[in-house]
Protein backbone atom coordinates (compact mmCIF):
# COMPACT_ATOMS: atom_id res chain seq x y z
CA UNK A 1 0.00 0.00 0.00
CA UNK A 2 1.31 3.45 -0.70
CA UNK A 3 1.09 6.67 0.76
CA UNK A 4 0.54 9.55 -0.56
CA UNK A 5 1.09 12.82 0.82
CA UNK A 6 -1.75 14.69 0.67
CA UNK A 7 -1.72 18.48 0.67
CA UNK A 8 -4.90 20.99 1.25
CA UNK A 9 -5.14 23.41 -1.66
CA UNK A 10 -5.09 26.66 -0.27
CA UNK A 11 -5.98 28.58 -3.24
CA UNK A 12 -9.71 28.95 -2.58
CA UNK A 13 -8.94 29.78 1.10
CA UNK A 14 -6.55 32.54 0.04
CA UNK A 15 -9.23 33.49 -2.36
CA UNK A 16 -11.69 34.38 0.39
CA UNK A 17 -9.11 36.21 2.58
CA UNK A 18 -8.72 38.43 -0.16
CA UNK A 19 -11.94 38.99 -0.30
CA UNK A 20 -12.77 40.04 3.32
CA UNK A 21 -9.59 42.05 2.69
CA UNK A 22 -10.95 43.91 0.14
CA UNK A 23 -14.25 45.19 2.22
CA UNK A 24 -12.36 45.98 4.86
CA UNK A 25 -10.21 48.41 2.92
CA UNK A 26 -13.21 49.77 1.12
CA UNK A 27 -14.92 50.72 4.47
CA UNK A 28 -12.07 51.92 5.79
CA UNK A 29 -13.11 55.25 7.77
CA UNK A 30 -10.07 57.14 10.01
CA UNK A 31 -12.66 60.01 10.57
CA UNK A 32 -14.23 57.43 12.83
CA UNK A 33 -10.98 57.80 15.30
CA UNK A 34 -12.06 61.50 15.91
CA UNK A 35 -15.67 60.69 17.29
CA UNK A 36 -15.98 60.03 20.50
CA UNK A 37 -18.33 57.48 21.43
CA UNK A 38 -18.74 58.72 25.45
CA UNK A 39 -20.68 61.74 24.43
CA UNK A 40 -24.38 61.21 24.05
CA UNK A 41 -25.84 63.31 20.67
CA UNK A 42 -28.95 65.15 21.43
CA UNK A 43 -31.84 63.53 19.68
CA UNK A 44 -33.12 65.60 16.99
CA UNK A 45 -36.48 63.76 15.25
CA UNK A 46 -36.71 62.32 12.28
CA UNK A 47 -33.07 63.29 11.21
CA UNK A 48 -32.10 62.34 8.05
CA UNK A 49 -28.88 61.29 7.51
CA UNK A 50 -25.97 63.89 6.82
CA UNK A 51 -24.03 64.58 3.35
CA UNK A 52 -21.02 62.81 2.82
CA UNK A 53 -19.46 65.93 4.24
CA UNK A 54 -16.72 68.34 3.36
CA UNK A 55 -12.91 67.21 2.53
CA UNK A 56 -11.67 69.40 5.30
CA UNK A 57 -13.35 68.97 8.81
CA UNK A 58 -12.26 69.20 12.49
CA UNK A 59 -14.17 67.67 15.01
CA UNK A 60 -14.41 69.03 18.72
CA UNK A 61 -16.42 66.63 20.98
CA UNK A 62 -17.84 68.38 23.84
CA UNK A 63 -18.64 66.05 27.38
CA UNK A 64 -21.55 67.27 29.35
CA UNK A 65 -18.81 69.27 31.71
CA UNK A 66 -17.95 71.49 29.12
CA UNK A 67 -14.53 69.52 28.50
CA UNK A 68 -12.99 68.94 25.07
CA UNK A 69 -12.96 65.43 24.35
CA UNK A 70 -9.37 64.73 22.28
CA UNK A 71 -8.81 60.76 21.36
CA UNK A 72 -10.39 59.98 24.75
CA UNK A 73 -8.27 63.05 27.04
CA UNK A 74 -10.33 65.73 28.35
CA UNK A 75 -9.31 69.24 27.48
CA UNK A 76 -9.79 72.17 29.71
CA UNK A 77 -8.01 74.62 27.41
CA UNK A 78 -10.36 75.14 25.07
CA UNK A 79 -8.65 78.38 23.41
CA UNK A 80 -5.44 76.80 23.51
CA UNK A 81 -6.43 73.68 21.91
CA UNK A 82 -8.27 75.38 19.02
CA UNK A 83 -6.04 78.06 18.34
CA UNK A 84 -3.32 75.32 17.65
CA UNK A 85 -5.71 73.22 15.32
CA UNK A 86 -6.64 76.28 13.52
CA UNK A 87 -3.16 77.14 12.77
CA UNK A 88 -2.68 73.84 11.46
CA UNK A 89 -6.04 74.57 9.09
CA UNK A 90 -4.51 77.63 8.04
CA UNK A 91 -1.44 76.31 7.23
CA UNK A 92 -2.91 73.19 5.14
CA UNK A 93 -5.15 75.73 3.54
CA UNK A 94 -3.11 78.09 2.54
CA UNK A 95 -1.67 75.39 0.21
CA UNK A 96 -4.40 75.13 -2.03
CA UNK A 97 -5.12 78.93 -1.60
CA UNK A 98 -1.75 80.82 -1.50
CA UNK A 99 -3.77 84.26 -1.47
CA UNK A 100 -5.00 83.38 2.20
CA UNK A 101 -4.08 85.80 5.08
CA UNK A 102 -4.03 85.62 8.42
CA UNK A 103 -7.78 86.09 9.34
CA UNK A 104 -9.58 85.21 6.72
CA UNK A 105 -12.05 82.70 7.00
CA UNK A 106 -10.50 78.99 7.16
CA UNK A 107 -12.25 76.70 4.47
CA UNK A 108 -12.47 73.96 7.17
CA UNK A 109 -15.85 72.82 8.79
CA UNK A 110 -15.69 72.39 12.73
CA UNK A 111 -17.88 69.72 13.44
CA UNK A 112 -19.83 70.09 17.05
CA UNK A 113 -20.35 66.79 19.20
CA UNK A 114 -21.56 67.69 22.31
CA UNK A 115 -23.54 65.87 24.95
CA UNK A 116 -27.40 66.74 25.34
CA UNK A 117 -26.92 67.11 29.04
CA UNK A 118 -24.14 70.18 28.08
CA UNK A 119 -25.50 73.36 29.01
CA UNK A 120 -24.93 75.65 26.12
CA UNK A 121 -22.65 78.38 28.35
CA UNK A 122 -19.81 75.52 27.01
CA UNK A 123 -21.25 75.17 23.61
CA UNK A 124 -20.84 78.97 22.95
CA UNK A 125 -17.46 78.85 24.45
CA UNK A 126 -16.45 76.17 21.92
CA UNK A 127 -18.16 77.96 19.03
CA UNK A 128 -16.71 81.89 20.18
CA UNK A 129 -13.37 80.34 20.19
CA UNK A 130 -13.79 79.09 17.02
CA UNK A 131 -15.19 82.31 15.31
CA UNK A 132 -12.39 84.18 16.52
CA UNK A 133 -9.73 81.65 14.87
CA UNK A 134 -11.64 82.39 11.62
CA UNK A 135 -13.61 79.13 11.73
CA UNK A 136 -16.78 79.95 10.21
CA UNK A 137 -18.54 77.03 8.52
CA UNK A 138 -20.25 74.28 11.50
CA UNK A 139 -21.75 71.47 11.50
CA UNK A 140 -24.18 70.36 14.53
CA UNK A 141 -24.06 66.57 14.98
CA UNK A 142 -27.75 64.65 15.98
CA UNK A 143 -28.32 61.69 16.36
CA UNK A 144 -32.34 60.35 15.01
CA UNK A 145 -35.04 59.39 17.09
CA UNK A 146 -35.28 55.32 15.88
CA UNK A 147 -31.15 55.36 16.99
CA UNK A 148 -32.38 56.30 20.05
CA UNK A 149 -34.89 53.85 20.68
CA UNK A 150 -32.37 50.51 20.22
CA UNK B 1 20.14 5.08 -6.28
CA UNK B 2 17.89 2.19 -6.55
CA UNK B 3 18.09 -0.03 -9.99
CA UNK B 4 14.51 1.55 -10.50
CA UNK B 5 14.11 3.90 -12.47
CA UNK B 6 12.62 7.01 -12.08
CA UNK B 7 10.50 7.77 -15.06
CA UNK B 8 10.67 11.26 -15.23
CA UNK B 9 7.11 13.25 -15.98
CA UNK B 10 6.22 16.25 -16.61
CA UNK B 11 7.19 17.98 -13.14
CA UNK B 12 4.18 20.37 -12.13
CA UNK B 13 5.76 23.88 -10.62
CA UNK B 14 3.16 24.11 -7.18
CA UNK B 15 3.50 27.76 -5.81
CA UNK B 16 3.58 27.12 -1.84
CA UNK B 17 0.98 29.77 -0.98
CA UNK B 18 1.15 29.23 2.54
CA UNK B 19 3.39 32.17 3.09
CA UNK B 20 1.52 34.37 1.22
CA UNK B 21 -2.07 33.22 2.83
CA UNK B 22 -0.25 34.13 6.59
CA UNK B 23 0.65 37.21 5.19
CA UNK B 24 -2.91 37.96 3.99
CA UNK B 25 -4.25 36.64 7.75
CA UNK B 26 -2.17 39.62 9.14
CA UNK B 27 -3.77 42.38 7.19
CA UNK B 28 -7.14 41.00 7.69
CA UNK B 29 -6.38 40.53 11.69
CA UNK B 30 -5.22 44.51 10.99
CA UNK B 31 -7.97 45.76 9.04
CA UNK B 32 -10.75 43.74 11.30
CA UNK B 33 -9.24 45.68 14.34
CA UNK B 34 -9.34 48.90 13.12
CA UNK B 35 -12.42 48.67 11.44
CA UNK B 36 -14.94 50.95 12.93
CA UNK B 37 -18.49 51.40 11.58
CA UNK B 38 -19.18 55.21 10.70
CA UNK B 39 -22.32 56.50 13.23
CA UNK B 40 -25.48 57.27 11.45
CA UNK B 41 -25.88 61.50 12.40
CA UNK B 42 -27.68 63.82 11.30
CA UNK B 43 -26.04 67.54 11.41
CA UNK B 44 -27.27 70.68 10.77
CA UNK B 45 -24.38 72.80 8.55
CA UNK B 46 -24.42 76.30 9.73
CA UNK B 47 -22.51 79.60 8.93
CA UNK B 48 -21.75 81.77 11.83
CA UNK B 49 -21.09 84.87 10.96
CA UNK B 50 -18.62 86.56 13.20
CA UNK B 51 -19.42 87.85 16.53
CA UNK B 52 -20.80 91.42 17.05
CA UNK B 53 -20.48 92.81 20.94
CA UNK B 54 -24.24 92.97 21.99
CA UNK B 55 -24.57 94.23 25.27
CA UNK B 56 -26.94 92.74 28.22
CA UNK B 57 -29.23 95.40 29.20
CA UNK B 58 -30.64 93.05 32.02
CA UNK B 59 -33.32 90.93 33.29
CA UNK B 60 -35.67 89.62 29.98
CA UNK B 61 -39.05 90.71 31.68
CA UNK B 62 -40.36 87.72 29.76
CA UNK B 63 -39.22 85.26 27.00
CA UNK B 64 -39.71 86.11 24.11
CA UNK B 65 -38.44 89.69 24.68
CA UNK B 66 -36.08 90.87 21.74
CA UNK B 67 -33.31 92.22 24.23
CA UNK B 68 -31.86 93.99 21.52
CA UNK B 69 -34.81 96.19 21.21
CA UNK B 70 -33.13 100.04 21.76
CA UNK B 71 -29.20 98.64 21.41
CA UNK B 72 -29.35 98.26 17.75
CA UNK B 73 -28.38 101.18 15.58
CA UNK B 74 -30.98 103.00 13.36
CA UNK B 75 -28.71 101.38 11.02
CA UNK B 76 -28.96 98.22 12.05
CA UNK B 77 -29.64 94.93 9.38
CA UNK B 78 -33.41 93.44 9.26
CA UNK B 79 -33.21 91.33 12.04
CA UNK B 80 -35.29 87.90 13.51
CA UNK B 81 -34.40 87.16 17.02
CA UNK B 82 -35.18 83.86 18.29
CA UNK B 83 -34.96 83.49 22.24
CA UNK B 84 -34.69 79.94 24.46
CA UNK B 85 -34.47 80.49 28.01
CA UNK B 86 -34.50 77.97 30.21
CA UNK B 87 -36.97 76.77 32.94
CA UNK B 88 -35.78 78.73 36.45
CA UNK B 89 -36.22 75.59 38.50
CA UNK B 90 -35.29 72.97 36.20
CA UNK B 91 -32.93 73.15 33.47
CA UNK B 92 -33.80 70.16 32.39
CA UNK B 93 -37.30 70.87 31.38
CA UNK B 94 -38.70 72.41 28.43
CA UNK B 95 -37.65 75.84 28.22
CA UNK B 96 -39.59 78.80 27.37
CA UNK B 97 -39.21 80.20 23.20
CA UNK B 98 -39.90 83.32 21.85
CA UNK B 99 -39.76 84.93 18.55
CA UNK B 100 -39.34 88.89 18.79
CA UNK B 101 -41.36 89.96 21.28
CA UNK B 102 -44.01 87.35 21.00
CA UNK B 103 -43.53 84.41 23.69
CA UNK B 104 -44.12 80.65 21.93
CA UNK B 105 -45.10 78.04 24.11
CA UNK B 106 -44.24 74.87 22.46
CA UNK B 107 -41.91 73.92 20.00
CA UNK B 108 -44.63 73.02 17.03
CA UNK B 109 -45.82 76.84 17.41
CA UNK B 110 -42.69 77.98 17.51
CA UNK B 111 -41.96 76.22 14.02
CA UNK B 112 -45.52 77.38 12.63
CA UNK B 113 -44.88 80.57 13.97
CA UNK B 114 -41.24 81.16 11.76
CA UNK B 115 -43.23 79.28 8.71
CA UNK B 116 -45.34 82.21 8.92
CA UNK B 117 -42.83 84.73 8.95
CA UNK B 118 -40.82 83.08 6.52
CA UNK B 119 -43.47 82.49 3.96
CA UNK B 120 -43.42 87.05 3.81
CA UNK B 121 -40.85 87.22 1.09
CA UNK B 122 -41.55 90.80 0.51
CA UNK B 123 -39.66 91.63 3.71
CA UNK B 124 -36.19 88.72 4.23
CA UNK B 125 -34.38 89.07 6.94
CA UNK B 126 -30.71 89.91 6.99
CA UNK B 127 -29.43 87.57 9.97
CA UNK B 128 -31.36 85.63 12.59
CA UNK B 129 -30.07 85.78 16.01
CA UNK B 130 -30.62 82.99 18.12
CA UNK B 131 -30.03 84.10 21.68
CA UNK B 132 -29.85 81.41 24.24
CA UNK B 133 -29.84 81.42 28.11
CA UNK B 134 -26.26 79.86 29.69
CA UNK B 135 -28.33 77.39 31.46
CA UNK B 136 -30.42 75.55 28.15
CA UNK B 137 -29.22 72.38 27.80
CA UNK B 138 -27.72 71.53 24.16
CA UNK B 139 -30.80 69.16 23.62
CA UNK B 140 -33.33 71.71 23.71
CA UNK B 141 -30.67 73.98 21.43
CA UNK B 142 -30.56 71.41 18.83
CA UNK B 143 -34.54 71.11 18.57
CA UNK B 144 -34.55 75.04 17.70
CA UNK B 145 -31.57 74.60 15.86
CA UNK B 146 -33.65 72.25 13.73
CA UNK B 147 -36.53 73.88 13.34
CA UNK B 148 -34.63 76.70 12.16
CA UNK B 149 -32.67 74.74 10.02
CA UNK B 150 -36.32 73.23 8.21
CA UNK B 151 -37.51 76.59 7.43
CA UNK B 152 -37.60 77.44 3.72
CA UNK B 153 -36.99 81.39 3.37
CA UNK B 154 -36.86 81.37 -0.73
CA UNK B 155 -37.55 78.30 -2.80
CA UNK B 156 -34.91 75.35 -2.69
CA UNK B 157 -33.11 77.38 0.19
CA UNK B 158 -33.27 76.47 3.33
CA UNK B 159 -32.02 79.06 6.61
CA UNK B 160 -28.45 78.00 7.60
CA UNK B 161 -27.10 81.52 8.47
CA UNK B 162 -27.70 81.77 12.09
CA UNK B 163 -25.94 83.60 15.38
CA UNK B 164 -25.89 82.67 18.56
CA UNK B 165 -25.75 84.89 21.61
CA UNK B 166 -25.60 83.94 24.95
CA UNK B 167 -27.52 85.27 27.60
CA UNK B 168 -26.65 85.08 31.04
CA UNK B 169 -29.11 83.13 33.77
CA UNK B 170 -29.29 85.95 35.65
CA UNK B 171 -30.90 87.66 32.94
CA UNK B 172 -33.98 85.38 32.39
CA UNK B 173 -37.65 85.72 34.33
CA UNK B 174 -39.05 88.58 35.87
CA UNK B 175 -37.54 91.91 35.04
CA UNK B 176 -37.32 95.56 35.34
Amino acid sequence: MRYEEGTPNLTPILDMVFQLITFFMLVINFRAAAIDASVRLPVVGDARRSSNGPVSMLTLNIDSEGSLRVYGEARRDVHAYIAGEAQVEYLTAKRTKPGLQPGDALPTTVVIRADRSTSYHWVHRVIQACQQNGFRKFALKGQSQAREER
Amino acid sequence: MSGQTRRRSQEEVELNVAAMLDMAFQLLTFFILTFRAAPLEWEANLRLPPPQAIKTPGPVADPGRDMLAGKVPSSAINTLVISVFASPDNPNKRPTYGVGQMPVATKEALRNRLKTIFSDTANPFDQVIVQVGAAVKYQHVMEVVKVCSDQEIAPGRRLNKLSFVEIPDSSAGAGS
